[in-house]
């Protein structure tokens, strides 16, 4: 195959002398390209390896926004056919670096599209499919609704009225943005602990915007464009391209690339002949010009799919190869394949589409081979489909509902077994999937199950589960098994909620990073959480029940006897991991900064959970408390640790403040306000019930 | 088993007294608010405050109310612990788990006790290129007198407990003494044009005027300022200022010999050095997420020297110090490494204790788990 390689140097080096006598003229009207600045010298070809922080590339890739331009073309002059959801798949399996980490394509548009929309699917479109077509045909794109504005306000500040759904097209925000990147400058001056919900939503909506458009320019160089038109038929003719009934008036910067040598044949005539252009040689000096500046338009894109072959471990969007000639000569094959992809799908033709992604992957591999023996990408695409976290929590739903009427129809023969069994398998299925979620993490990230808040609540979930059913299976009362789903419901849709801020597998800081005495700190304090989250879900039940037959048969007696033990029980399981976690933190601290103890809110967090344990086994031991008063405090023992668990986030302070989250402060006083309205309404029932029935005489 | 004496101690109203449920209880009840308020005192007011106003022996809430503060409640439940172990925990073998557990509890009390006392915490900054041979105290300070005698140093060091007014330090062996006038735990220091060049104090700087300030929330960031009265025979007494912030030191003539006092950071003597080879900070690819810092270190002690290599969780131990990768600095001079240092008697303390305590409770839990499972297995 004979490729213009050698040629595309100097076919750059000559598009730059064609474009010099002209740089005076104002740029071509109306078109995207002319927004950049026409001077091609203010981009260094430095620009091209920038390779800041995730927040300083968000920055760096913020668009020049300019009133009167539309950033996003209505039409390419050519339209695109595209495929179908199905026929993208192959797409979704090319290797990106986002958040430092390799990841699938699919993952990278998974997330994008939770953080801008809140669903991981576009009505019923899939979010790779939505991403490909940003990608492939951003002109389509501009009216889906794609942008969820929480806050009215900022809605109606960028003259947008405000929609039941609260998702917005980037043409509804589009007339707004040059006054939401002012906004967004302010809010971004103001330092962060001290931003209100109003700017913290101006920041998140301008960032999504920013990342949205920086995708429909990412590949530009394969999209037909609006300053690369051929108007004489002939142009068409001599370089080879179909006929404007055919393809339409616009082609791309490949398309001419790779009729780089024919157009260098025709310049080098031109500066040897002199005198009169001709209109073929006129439009080929304009194209060529055209061509020159969009090549060095080339900006840092979220699209990172290239591994750079000059600094192993960096990866590249196409448009900064594009912008780089020595670049784009080496990552030839890539840029070849990803142009064909967009080619292939806007012809809609899904078999070239594929073998054209699978090249890329191939191609890909080859060059980031050592990086890409980490990756677990058919895993990671697998789980992304299945979403193991979401099935466990729908039922976890559902086994809650049966256990629930369990509880109705107890004594009610076939419906009591009935519902029991479903119960049952619902919740051992529930914890079949929500175990899996949590091991494909483990085995894709290469790392222990719990490194960050959001990892916590599926693992806290999984072990008070866990141990839940296995004291159901000892027990048989239905109070562990309904204790269960009430945990793994409350518990995952904490963690539902957090996976919405976008991809939950994110890097770790260097204290962090793998370490035995961390590890296995964090997994005994979370099974400490865990076991003192079921205590007090037991102690709930406990407690009903208590209340409601305040006088207990002989029968109920035995059954409170025995719900009595697993919440004992699981407290000493609470206070023995608690302590032993609470030791290795110390023993973690010892090592990384030798203090063993250096009163962090978190570790001061834990203790706490040990003391109130410490506290309620000597009262039972001495008799100062009975049954019920270690139920109810097993109930504010769940209290305290939902403060060592999420109030000490909300601090803000030491070492472990690394999960702060707005809000969670108002539906944590929430939670702690109903535990004990929940305790005072038990203690009241139960003094009211007493007095009515007379105890019987036994 | 038991022997006669314990039981006969055992039933003593005494110690019935002492070991009323209701102390250990309210004690520990105690114990769990302190925290809980320590921690949200901490958010407001910083660690080191936090633990000056919740470690006392009594906290004056409001001002009025007094409230025992954790030392007085830790104290309690230890001479609780103490003797509830020596005369009323029976020596039996079902209880060997709680022996193990309240044993280790009374060991991890006394290990926190040595450390509050003895634990000597510092740090040591090094650029490339430069040896260290003493590490520097966070918020303690010292007014070192020294003079220079060829590569080395003559310091002699008053620690800034002593620096109470009217206090006098004897500049021997030079023929000279201050006594301090004011101490300031944190000032502000000024210069001023309005004297007209004339300072009212001796000062390396030329501050004319030091003010007062309230502590910082974090001690380490306090300035603390010194006025003292310099007397030298057969010369008139002059006040020196001495300032926290000060980069130069104060050049005296005394006897003859040119002498430098400065108010610093305490220094610590090492009785070996490390030199700084290297300093490497590498970030997750993409992001500005550091991955690791690593320190490349040579270590010299006496004639012998070896390289080391100091990183997040794998401190440098030599010698009862404990080196740790703490914190960097990259800036025009070129990159510079910071290390905790610690030494700690007790370090090892902890380890053992909680073992114990760890260990006891499972004894004891597995034993009584053991049997929840034969009970119910039984059905």
């Amino acid at each position: 195959m004979k490729n213009p390689l050698h040629s595309l140097l100097l076919f750059l080096a000559l598009c730059g002398l064609a474009a010099a006598p002209l740089r005076a003229q104002p740029p071509a009207s109306g078109a995207p390209e002319s927004m950049v600045s026409p001077d091609p010298e203010a981009h260094s070809e430095d620009d091209g390896h920038d390779h800041g922080s995730d927040e300083e590339a968000a920055e760096d890739i913020q668009p020049e926004l300019g009133g009167e331009f539309t950033l996003l073309p209505e039409d390419l002059g050519r339209p695109s056919k595209g495929l179908n959801p199905r026929d993208v798949r192959a797409f979704g399996a090319v290797a990106v670096l986002h958040d430092g980490r390799i990841k699938p394509l699919e993952t990278l548009a998974r997330h994008l599209l939770l953080q801008w929309s809140g669903h991981d699917a576009y009505q019923g479109t899939p979010a790779l499919a939505i991403f490909a077509q940003i990608v492939f045909a951003p002109e389509k794109t501009g009216d889906l609704k794609l942008f969820r504005i929480d806050n009215p306000e900022v809605a109606e500040a960028l003259g947008i009225t405000a929609e039941k759904k609260r998702r917005y097209s980037y043409r509804q925000i589009e007339p707004g943005l040059t006054k939401l990147q002012a906004l967004s400058q302010r809010a971004d001056s103001i330092e962060e602990a001290k931003r209100n919900l109003v700017e913290k939503e101006v920041l998140r909506t301008f960032g999504n915007v920013a990342t949205y458009l920086n995708l429909t320019r990412s590949l530009q160089f394969a999209l037909p464009s609006a300053s690369l038109v051929i108007a004489v038929p002939e142009t068409r003719n001599v370089l080879g391209l179909p006929g404007l009934a055919e393809g339409g008036p616009t082609v791309s910067f490949w398309e001419l690339m790779e009729r780089a040598p024919m157009m260098a044949q025709i310049l080098d005539g031109i500066h040897e002949g002199g005198g009169e252009y001709s209109p073929v040689e006129n439009e080929i000096v304009r194209l060529s010009r055209a061509m020159y500046l969009q090549s060095q338009t080339g900006m840092a894109s979220p699209l990172r799919i290239l591994p750079n072959p000059d600094q192993p471990g960096t990866w590249l969007s196409p448009s900064e190869v594009v912008a780089t000639p020595g670049l784009m000569q080496r990552l030839n094959a890539e840029i070849g394949a990803l142009a064909a992809m967009t080619s292939a799908y806007r012809a809609g033709d899904a078999a070239a589409f594929e073998a054209r992604a699978s090249a890329l992957n191939a191609s890909v591999r080859r060059l980031a081979a050592a990086e890409m023996e980490k990756t677990r990408f058919p895993l990671e695409i697998l789980k992304n489909r299945v979403n193991p976290l979401f099935v466990s929590t729908v039922l976890f739903w559902i086994s809650l509902f049966t256990g629930f009427l369990f509880f109705l129809f107890r004594h009610g023969g076939a419906a009591s077994r009935w519902t029991y069994r479903i119960t049952w398998t619902l919740s051992g299925l529930a914890l079949f999937f929500l175990t899996a979620a949590i091991v494909a993490r483990v085995l894709i990230m290469r790392r222990p199950p719990v490194t960050s808040l959001f990892e916590t609540f599926p693992f806290v979930a999984a072990v008070s589960i866990a141990v839940a059913l296995f004291l159901e299976r000892r027990s048989r009362q239905g109070v562990a098994l309904l204790s269960a789903s009430l945990l793994g419901t409350l518990l995952l849709s904490i963690a539902n909620r957090y996976a919405a801020d976008g991809d939950t597998m994110q890097m770790l800081v260097a204290v962090l990073n793998s370490n035995f005495w961390l590890s296995t700190h964090v997994i005994c304090i979370t099974v400490g959480y865990a076991a003192c989250a079921l205590s007090g879900a037991i102690a709930h039940i406990r407690l009903v029940r208590g209340a409601w037959s305040p006088v207990p048969t002989p029968e109920q007696r035995a059954s409170l006897r025995e719900v009595d033990r697993m919440v004992y029980g699981t407290l000493c399981f609470g206070l023995l991991f608690s302590f032993i976690g609470t030791v290795l933190g110390g023993i973690w601290a010892d090592q990384s900064w030798g203090r063993f103890w250096g009163w962090d809110p978190k570790e001061n967090g834990a203790l706490l959970i040990v003391i109130w344990c410490a506290i309620l086994l000597h009262a039972r031991h001495w008799g100062v408390i009975r049954e019920t008063g270690v139920a109810a405090g097993a109930v504010l023992g769940a209290v305290i640790v939902s403060l060592a668990w999420q109030g000490v986030n909300l601090l803000n302070v030491g070492l472990h403040s690394y999960g702060f989250t707005s809000g969670a402060a108002l539906k944590l006083f929430g939670y702690i306000g109903a535990e004990i309205l929940f305790l005072l309404v038990v203690w009241l029932v139960t003094e009211i019930r007493k007095h009515k029935r007379p105890p019987e005489i036994s | 088993m038991n022997p006669k004496w314990r039981q006969k101690a055992a039933r003593h109203p005494v110690t019935k007294a002492v070991l009323h449920p209701a102390i250990t209880l309210a004690g520990l009840l105690m114990l769990l608010l302190l925290i809980f308020f320590g921690t949200l005192y901490q958010a407001d007011h910083g660690l080191y405050e936090a633990q000056r106003v919740f470690f006392g022996y009594l906290i004056w809430v409001a001002g009025v109310v007094p409230f025992p503060g954790s030392s007085l409640v830790l104290w309690v439940l230890s001479i609780q612990l103490a003797v509830m172990m020596t005369f009323v925990l029976p020596l039996v073998w079902k209880k060997a788990g709680l022996w193990v557990v309240h044993g280790g509890l009374l060991l991890l009390l006394v290990g926190g006790f040595i450390t509050q006392m003895m634990a000597v915490e510092s740090q040591m900054t090094l650029a490339e290129g430069e040896t260290g041979h003493y590490t520097m105290a966070y918020d303690k300070w010292e007014v070192a007198v020294w003079r220079q005698i060829a590569d080395t140093n003559e310091v002699l060091a008053y620690v800034d407990e002593d620096l109470q007014p009217g206090a006098v330090l004897d500049l021997a062996p030079w023929p000279a003494r201050l006594t301090v006038v004011k101490y300031h735990e944190n000032a502000a220091a000024f210069t001023s044009t309005v004297t007209g060049g004339v300072l009212p104090y001796l000062n390396a700087s030329g501050i004319a005027s030091m003010e007062p300030r309230k502590p910082e929330k974090e001690a380490p960031q306090n300035a603390p300022g010194l006025i003292a009265k310099l007397s030298v025979p057969n010369t008139p007494d002059r006040e020196i200022l001495l300032y926290g912030l000060e980069s130069r030191p104060l050049a005296l003539t005394l006897g003859g010999e040119r002498v430098l006092l400065q108010l610093r950071r305490r220094h610590y003597p090492l009785d070996f050095s490390l030199t700084l080879k290297d300093f490497i900070r590498t970030l997750h690819p993409g992001t500005d997420v550091a991955r690791s810092y690593e320190s490349y270190v040579d270590l010299h002690d006496g004639l012998s020297s070896r390289p080391v290599k100091v990183w997040m969780n794998n401190p440098l131990r030599y010698k009862g110090y404990t080196f740790f990768q703490a914190s960097f600095a990259i800036d025009q001079e070129g990159e510079h490494s910071t290390f905790a240092v610690v030494t700690n008697p007790g370090r090892l303390i902890p380890y053992i204790s909680s073992l114990m305590v760890f260990g006891g409770m499972l004894l004891h839990f597995i034993l009584h788990f053991l049997g929840y499972v034969r009970r119910t297995a039984r059905k």
